[in-house]
């Protein structure tokens, strides 16, 4: 069998070996046109209404579908909007006191139904998002804003409160512009049952074609807007529910893009010549949650409430070991409730070290004293503890088998409690857990460890699984999201990633890289961490190298 | 007439069971259609108890109960969150490839398990019953699951001939002709059939052996022989018929399997039937439509067992006769 090592050293991985190289012959349309990417994936979105589709698969289509004002860089940055690049609007023009942001809109963009976009569509728009009754998940990131005026037909100014680092980023990146002419009468309270959230209609570089729910879903390039097109003729979305069939169907041709190969197909696809392995940073963290309260959520967990016990449980982790048995080289070790690619990382976070002697010596004093089962006891209760995990998760059971091992080692008694991805989650948001092995899939933004870990989340029902609560850390963490110096950001940042990783409310385990499966015609250029789908746009794949599908063959059934 | 009155009100109570338990036991597990986007740290608890309230979700089981009750009194089983659209219209779309999928597996799995019963009790205790009796024991204990990825892997990995799953290839052009159509989709049954029809057709055709031996032991077969019937006539007569019983009370219990899927066969061929759906909407905690998945199936189990008591009846005139026979209740 090919070794994992092997296959990552081999030239074919990275995006650097798909774009096109410095020598090669200038492309003429007909070189560049055409073509159709068939995407394999377990997962399809709820709905296609911007405001309240809050899957990544929704995600994916509205990305390409709709239109953001202006579009997040490579680098991830939230401040300001350095390295942001034009969207709906070609350019803006911030008022002197930031309170306010002139948008000048594409003059040629069209709705796929021939319609002009409008200023007015983007006060709409808004007015959507920031409707209580509309329910959705960005109105936290909107909160800001105040209102939209209308300068002209194609310059929606934008008007926010406060002048915050993030006003640009949350604006732009939470809203899609909606068509006003087909939802102005549409009662917001139930957007999802509107026929565009299943039929949309917006003003992206590829047109909706049809989505057959369990099995299809189909975007055509938009070839009459005034803006360049995407190269691609078709973009097709193709289902199938178990993630093995999934890839496989890949594997075998029928499909050209699978975004989550699995470590053990790694090997596979590097020997399959008609594929190329991408391997691109991610957004994803996972991690073991402790419950830092008891089940009933008023007094303190009896095992993790103190915090020496989960300083002990943190050192007796071999993480290293763990990633390395999970996901050889396809993941790096997390540092802490963040990933490397997110401005606010700190790469010099030194996690707490593996170190059994010292983890053995803290519960000795903590009062978790050996018995002769080699059991630690406090008041005659065992050091015992359970790990609720996702079954279906491959990588999640293997962890809390590794892990059981090696807290069994300084002496706890684990028991994994496996669960479906609906039991898992019900439990979780109940609390209804004493350890859990969790994973954040991230947006660009630095607010998201404010959602997960601090206090304000803590509550049940909140997102704060841990229950943890510290008031240097959610002061470290505010200071830093509203520092407007990168330097400054970074440095609060740090201090509270420093706090929280010595309170142990949880142990950061790995942050694994994205894996895609991408058949080897398809030029793929323009992914982002946040993003594999980013530069969809401009993928192309030479006339040479087309296949059957790719074949302007009209409108699939 | 009066026993088929009977039997449907029966039915009807059956399903009204069925339906108010598996509407408790859903809400009662762990999760709900809202838990399930745990995972995006921006929804809020105060979100999730706005779209709780927007979907009727919102309250008691035993207020959702009634909301749901006067719902579906007047035709109507709920929105499916997972779906996004009423839970009538996602069993609509998924109901038809079930139909095509195990109408097409079902016939076949019968047609050669009785041909298979039949041929081994004409061969009783011969090689040839031996061998196929081995080979149908053997199919009958494989893991569904197994079989159907061995089956997906032989004829969709090693060797290329038939598609990866789904039931069309998302890509067939609208200009597409009839026949293209056609062999499209038959090229997307081949394996989940071929699959159903290894693990249905082993029970026929041992259920049909074992009536057949039965009957050609009977008094009233040795009757008809001494009568100077011929062979076949004797067996097609007077053995055949009457051990088509228990074949039809299997085919009856097997008719809603035509509605509930074959879910894991469903699950490894990305059948987008019943049985996916079902399998999705548990997975998703989508209530309604876990639900209104369950109504189906129990409407059709009343349907099949009744439609196969009653054939069975016609076929053998004895299970009638023992029915009258029975003394009444209190007599």
């Amino acid at each position: 069998m090919l070794s994992l090592r092997a296959v990552l050293l081999l030239p074919l991985i990275g995006l650097a070996a798909c774009g096109r190289g410095p020598d090669a012959k200038p492309l003429t349309a007909a070189d560049s046109l055409g073509g159709t990417v068939v995407i394999s994936t377990p997962t399809e979105p709820e709905n296609l209404m911007p405001p309240i589709s809050t899957s990544v698969s929704g995600l994916q289509v509205k990305d390409l579908v709709f239109q953001r004002l202006a579009v997040i860089g490579a680098s991830l940055n939230t401040v300001g909007d350095a390295g942001f690049t034009p969207g709906l609007a070609t350019r803006w023009d911030w008022a002197t006191d930031s309170l306010s942001i002139a948008f000048h809109l594409d003059s040629s963009a069209r709705w796929h139904d021939g319609k002009p976009v409008r200023a007015a569509d983007v006060a709409f728009t808004l007015a959507v998002y920031l409707d209580p009754k509309t329910g959705t998940p960005a109105a936290a990131q909107l909160g800001n804003v105040d209102s939209v005026s209308v300068r002209d037909s194609l310059t929606p100014v934008i008007w926010f409160r406060k002048r915050t680092p993030s006003q640009f980023f949350d604006v732009v990146m939470e809203v899609y512009i909606l068509p006003s002419h087909l939802l102005a009468g549409a009662d917001r309270s139930t957007l999802a049952s509107t026929p565009e959230a299943t039929h949309p209609v917006g003003s992206g570089p590829f047109r909706f074609v049809r989505w057959v729910p369990g099995q299809v879903l189909e975007l055509a390039a938009d070839t009459t807007g005034g803006r360049r097109r995407a190269l691609l003729d078709r973009v097709v979305f193709s289902k199938a529910p178990d993630p093995v069939i999934a890839f496989t169907r890949v594997a075998t041709g029928e499909a050209d893009v699978f975004e989550a190969v699995r470590p053990d197909k790694v090997a596979e696809v590097a020997k399959n010549t008609q594929l190329q392995l991408i391997l691109m940073p991610s957004l994803e963290y996972n991690y073991l949650g402790f419950n830092l309260l008891d089940r009933k959520g008023g007094r303190p967990h009896p095992v993790f409430g103190d915090r020496n016990v989960r300083r002990a449980l943190t050192m007796a982790t071999d993480r290293r070991s763990i990633v390395a048995n999970i996901y050889d080289t396809l993941a790096v070790q997390a540092r802490g409730p963040f990933t490397t690619a997110q401005a606010s990382a700190d790469p010099d976070l030194q996690p707490m070290p593996y170190a059994v002697d010292s983890a053995n010596a803290l519960l000795d004093a903590a009062g978790w004293k050996r018995g002769a089962d080699s059991l630690r006891r406090k008041n005659g209760k065992v050091l015992g503890f359970g790990i609720l995990v996702p079954s279906s998760s491959i990588a999640r059971m293997r962890a809390s088998v590794l892990l059981q091992e090696q807290f069994r080692r300084v002496g706890a008694d684990v028991r994994i409690e496996g669960t479906d991805f609906g039991g898992f989650f019900g439990r979780t948001a109940a609390r209804d857990f004493d350890a859990m092995l969790g994973g954040w899939n991230q947006d660009a933004g630095p607010g998201n460890a404010r959602d997960s870990w601090a206090s304000a989340g803590a509550a049940k029902g909140g997102n704060n699984y841990s229950s943890y609560r510290n008031p240097a850390f959610d002061a470290q963490l505010d200071s830093g999201l509203a520092a407007f110096a990168p330097d400054r950001m970074r440095t609060h940042f740090a201090a509270a990633w420093r706090i929280i990783t010595d309170d142990a409310p949880a142990v950061w385990l790995a942050e694994p890289r994205r894996v895609m499966a991408v058949h080897r015609r398809i030029e793929m250029t323009g992914a982002r961490p946040d993003a594999w789908w980013a530069g969809i746009v401009q993928w192309r794949i030479p006339a040479e190298q087309r296949i059957a599908r790719d074949a302007p063959a009209g409108a699939a059934r | 007439m009066r026993a088929l009155i009977q039997r449907i009100w029966q039915g009807v109570l059956v399903v009204a069971i069925v339906a108010t338990t598996t509407f408790v036991l859903v809400r009662l597990a762990p999760g709900d259609p809202f838990a399930v986007a745990l995972d995006n740290s921006r929804i809020t608890p105060a979100l999730r108890a706005q779209w709780r309230d927007a979907y009727g979700l919102d309250g008691s089981i035993g207020t959702q109960y009634m909301r749901w009750m006067s719902a579906l009194l007047q035709g109507d089983l709920g929105w499916s969150v997972s779906t996004n659209r009423p839970v009538s219209q996602s069993i609509a779309q998924a109901l038809p490839n079930t139909l095509v999928l195990m109408g097409a597996a079902l016939l076949c799995s019968f047609t050669l398990g009785m041909g298979l019963g039949a041929w081994q009790a004409a061969r009783h205790n011969r090689a040839a019953d031996r061998v196929i009796g081995a080979v149908t024991l053997f199919s009958a204990a494989l893991p569904d699951f197994w079989l159907a990825l061995v089956v997906l892997l032989t004829g969709a990995y090693w060797y290329r001939v038939f598609p990866v799953g789904g039931a069309s290839d998302p890509l067939l052009p609208l200009s597409a002709s009839t026949l293209t159509i056609i062999v499209d989709r038959l090229t997307h049954l081949v394996l989940p059939v071929c699959t159903l029809v290894l693990l249905i057709a082993a029970p026929v055709a041992r259920q049909q052996r074992a009536a057949l031996l039965d009957r050609l032991s009977a008094d009233w077969v040795r009757t008809a022989t001494a009568k100077g019937l011929g062979p076949w006539q004797v067996f097609r007569r007077h053995a055949w018929r009457t051990a088509l019983g228990p074949v039809v009370t299997l085919g009856g219990l097997a008719l809603p399997a035509l509605v509930g899927g074959a879910v894991f066969v469903e699950h490894v061929f990305a059948w987008p039937g019943m049985g996916q759906l079902a399998a999705s909407a548990i997975a998703a905690r989508d209530y309604h439509l876990v639900v209104g998945c369950v109504i189906v199936g129990a409407v059709m189990v009343v349907i099949g067992s009744t439609l196969a008591d009653l054939l069975v009846n016609r076929l053998d005139p004895r299970a009638d006769t023992a029915d009258a026979d029975r003394p009444a209740a209190g007599a």
